[in-house]
Order: structure tokens, then sequence, then C-alpha cells
């Protein structure tokens, strides 16, 4: 189960509204790579995983993902405060407007809402683990080419945080992967499914 | 810094501390000296919390309710309105 508290993982206090900045951060509470995604993909693959170093990790890093999608969201939040109509419109952020108003809601920044399809769950252990390693570089790259687009650093600080999140998880599945690997009998060479082809 | 931003900061870093080992840990649980740390950060993150909640409110459901007429825990701000 899980217990909410009351407090961001990384403090975010953005003093300047940039809806523009709004309108491609937004990818990463509900696009492809974002940490909508990435919550959902861990915990629910979490349920297959045959090792218990492995349902930690998925518990873990899932979880964080959580809070790190609530950071996102704090961010996306504190761009959209206070616009005026000109502000909205001269950003380009109508057609966003025109739907959520200033409301947040999971999408990537071309507009396409979120869809499970950005994530797999595959019941087997080096399929998950792998397409985990690729989750944490695609978000790692979402967030240098976010850095590449923002210059306030109210919202530069928190960004990098979490860049920096992506690659401590992506070590820490590399080392999942490992501890698949030396599982699996010396016959499985081909490294197929340990916990579903016995 | 505001005195409850300076709290808020021990406690994030305590916390933030203890998150990174723990997660090292699933893929280490053998480690002795992430375990010695993990007790560390522990301790300090419950101190920090504990003075915290006694000046500036609930971090958690289960924290003291300081307040005798109502449940202080839908007081303002919530996180995403510093």
């Amino acid at each position: 189960m899980f217990v909410y508290e009351k407090k961001l993982q990384f403090p975010i206090k953005i003093k300047n509204p940039n809806a523009k900045m709004a309108k491609f951060i937004a990818s990463q509470y509900g696009g492809p790579h974002g940490e909508l995604g990435a919550s959902l993909r861990y915990l629910s693959q979490r349920f297959a995983m045959p090792y218990e170093e492995l349902k930690a990790t998925l518990t873990d890093v899932g979880n964080e993902e959580l809070s790190h999608l609530e950071m996102v969201g704090t961010i996306l939040y504190q761009l959209t405060r206070n616009l005026s109509e000109e502000e909205i419109k001269d950003a380009g952020f109508e057609t966003y407007f025109v739907d959520h108003t200033t409301g947040i809601y999971p999408q990537a920044a071309s507009g396409t809402p979120f869809s499970a399809w950005s994530i797999a769950s595959t019941g087997d252990v080096l399929a998950d683990l792998n397409e985990d390693l690729a989750a944490e570089q695609k978000a790692r790259l979402t967030y240098d080419n976010i850095l590449r687009l923002v210059d306030d650093p109210d919202v530069r600080e928190p960004i990098k945080f979490l860049r920096e999140r992506e690659l401590v998880h992506y070590q820490r599945f590399g080392e999942c992967i490992r501890l698949a690997q030396d599982r699996l009998n010396c016959k499985n060479f081909y490294a197929f499914n340990p916990s579903f082809d016995k | 810094m505001t005195e409850k931003e300076k709290l808020m900061k021990e406690l994030s870093q305590a916390q933030f501390a203890a998150i990174e080992t723990a997660m090292f840990l699933d893929t280490h649980p053998k480690d002795k000296k992430a375990r010695e740390a993990m007790k560390l950060y522990r301790e300090k993150f419950k101190n920090a919390k504990h003075r915290y909640e006694e000046k500036f409110g609930m971090i958690d459901i289960y924290s003291p309710n300081n307040d005798e007429n109502k449940w202080s825990w839908v007081e303002n701000p919530w996180p995403w309105e510093a």
C-alpha cells in the first residue's frame, strides 16, 4: 500500500510563469518517456518478477517515480499560475487551454493523451528489465532536451535532479539484469524466461 | 530561507539519503557498510520529521494533529503550492 507524504521530493518554487515551457515539459508528465508511464511500468512489472531483489527494486523505483510525477505536475502547475489571456495566446498555449484550462492532464508535448502503449509489462524477466534500462535512458534524454530549451534556474534545478535520478535507476536496473542472469541455468544460454519456461 | 524551509530541507536531505541507500541495498542486500549507513539516515529522518511535525504540521496522516479544533491535514499549503 501507499502512504502520502505532504512534501515534494525536491523543492520547487517557480517565480515566473511561462506557458511556453509548460507546453513541452508536460511530456514528462504524460508523454511517452514520462513519469506516469514510468511508475505504471515498474509497479505493474513487479507482480511477475521471480526474484526478491528485483521485486524490491521495481517497488522502490516505481514508488519514487510517483514522487517524480508529482514534481513534474508541480512544475506545470506553477508555470501556468496566474496567466493572462494575452500570455496564453502569445505562448501558443490556447490549444491546451481550450480543453483543460490550466488543469494538469497527462499528455505528450504533441498533444497526444497518455497511452499505455508507451510501456511494456511482458511477464518475462529479461524483456522487462531491458525495457526498463531503455526507459530510464529515454527519460534521461527527454530531460536533457528540456535542459537545452530552459534557462530559468527555478525550473532547471528540479529538472536536473530528475535527470540525475534516471541515471541512478539505470544503474540499479543494470544490477538487476546481472542478478537475474547469474541465476539462469548454465543450459539457458539464450536467456529465455526463467519464471515461465522451466 | 525561512525556518520551515530549513527544517524541510534537513528532512528531505535525510530522506533522500535513505531512499538512495535503500535502493542500493535492494540490489546489494548484504552490503554491511550500506546497512550501517541506512541506520544513521533512518535516525536522522525520524528526528527531522518529528521536529518538523511539532512546529509546522502533518507530514502524513499518522503525524500528530496539533490543532484541537480541527483535522489539520487539510490545511494549505499543499506541496505544489510553494
